[in-house]
């Protein structure tokens, strides 16, 4: 399908090709990690029901002030060491709220292929927020 | 076992209509935690904010692949909703969330009566409006491909300094209010900036996840986001989302418009109903 206008000012022909393919690019790169993650919280989840490694759902009702996790970074080694489902779904879980952050990142990359020194700009302001946010209660 | 099936079966109905509509799917998942399973509201929260995310990364490869996501346009609005989402941070210890739900919900309510009233301009009708000198200026006119025509079918971009100041907003009553903007984001796209609604559906869709994501990392090392009841949210949401944007190229806009006016319906008589206590 091939665009046939211009208009606003804006002629659509100049980036189309370059712009779509850039994108097909991010597309694929985010299917990945989509699957990626899936996957490894699904592992988590799957091995958790298989051998009850789970919490009473009563518990999780209640509030469970008792069972407040420590934060999951502290942990994440050993448990993935002990192949340990809860430690997977937080890896998984981790990796998904990540990929925000990656989205930006090739639409970054995106603006520097077409040389589009605004949105290079707006982009990263997102980006810096993105990653600050994410990572500032961590430690 | 059981419970963790039921949260699969629903969370993959919220990452369906999520997708397709362009909204979080906490709007449904919050109340079928808390309701029908019991879960406590700050687990409930924390995992409706990893299906925001799984529902935009779930649905954004398909909208980006398919070409319904205007990227420039998302991201020169959301530099105005982590703006208004840092300035709701420094708001939020000022200001009562019982009013802000009400307004809220006013708010929701008065939009969905105008979208029903008014149906989505055509194609023509959508291109002969004055152009605007911003969208013009920042490239953010574009197309997207029709499917009935097998054509790209352009479309000019309302309203940009309202469109950015709504963005702001919605990124305040995220951080105030603790909810995803993706109802907010969709019907400022649609109303006020006149973009196709697929196209509305598919930007917004983009958005919510980068908006969701500048909270989830604070909820995450809290310990708010319970794998055991996250984790099936997430694979859930990811297989939903997945379906709802393979479907929605396929469906008509109007459908689709008509759709989201129902769901509008209901999240404005739930905020209304939090505001004045009844939740």
């Amino acid at each position: 399908m091939e665009s046939k206008w211009r208009f606003g000012g804006w002629d659509l022909n100049k980036f189309n090709n370059k712009f779509s393919q850039i994108e097909e690019t991010i597309s694929s790169v985010l299917r990945i990690g989509v699957y990626v993650c899936g996957l490894i919280i699904t592992a988590g989840w799957v091995l958790g029901l298989c051998y009850g490694k789970f919490y009473a759902w009563s518990e999780l009702q209640s509030g469970f002030e008792s069972l407040r996790l420590e934060p999951p970074l502290n942990s994440l080694l050993q448990g993935l060491l002990q192949f340990d489902p809860n430690t997977l779904m937080n890896l998984g879980l981790m990796a998904l709220i990540g990929l925000p952050m990656i989205r930006v990142g090739a639409t970054i990359w995106l603006f520097v292929r077409l040389k589009d020194y605004l949105f290079i700009l707006l982009a990263t302001w997102v980006l810096i927020v993105l990653v600050f946010s994410y990572w500032y209660k961590a430690f | 076992m059981i419970i963790s099936l039921g949260i699969l079966a629903i969370s993959i109905f919220a990452g369906f209509f999520g997708a397709l509509l362009g909204l979080g799917g906490g709007v449904m998942l919050v109340p079928a935690l808390t309701l029908l399973f019991g879960i406590d509201i700050r687990y409930a929260i924390g995992a409706s904010i990893v299906s925001v995310i799984a529902t935009s990364s779930g649905a954004a490869a398909a909208y980006l692949r398919d070409g319904f996501t205007n990227i420039r346009l998302a991201i020169f609005l959301e530099v105005a909703t982590t703006l208004g989402a840092l300035v709701g941070v420094v708001l939020s210890s000022y200001l009562k969330s019982d009013v802000l739900f009400v307004l809220f919900s006013l708010l929701l309510l008065h939009s969905a009566y105008k979208m029903w009233r008014s149906d989505e301009p055509g194609a023509e009708d959508q291109i002969k409006r004055s152009p605007s000198r911003w969208a013009a200026k920042l490239g953010l006119n574009s197309q997207y491909p029709d499917r009935a025509s097998a054509s790209e079918v352009p479309y000019l971009v309302h309203e940009i300094p309202i469109g950015f100041l709504i963005m702001f907003g919605a990124g305040i009553l995220s951080a105030l209010l603790g909810i995803g903007s993706g109802v907010l984001k969709v019907m400022a796209l649609d109303s006020v900036m006149k973009l196709p609604i697929k196209v509305s559906a598919a930007t917004s869709n983009f958005m919510i996840g980068v908006t969701a994501a500048t909270s989830a990392g604070a909820f995450f090392w809290r310990g708010d986001i319970i794998p055991q009841v996250a984790a099936p949210v997430a694979i859930g949401v990811l297989i939903g989302a997945h379906w709802g944007a393979k479907l929605m190229p396929r469906i008509s806009g109007q459908i689709l418009r008509r759709t989201f006016v129902f769901v509008l319906v209901l999240i404005g008589v739930q905020m209304a109903l939090r505001g004045v206590g009844l939740e």
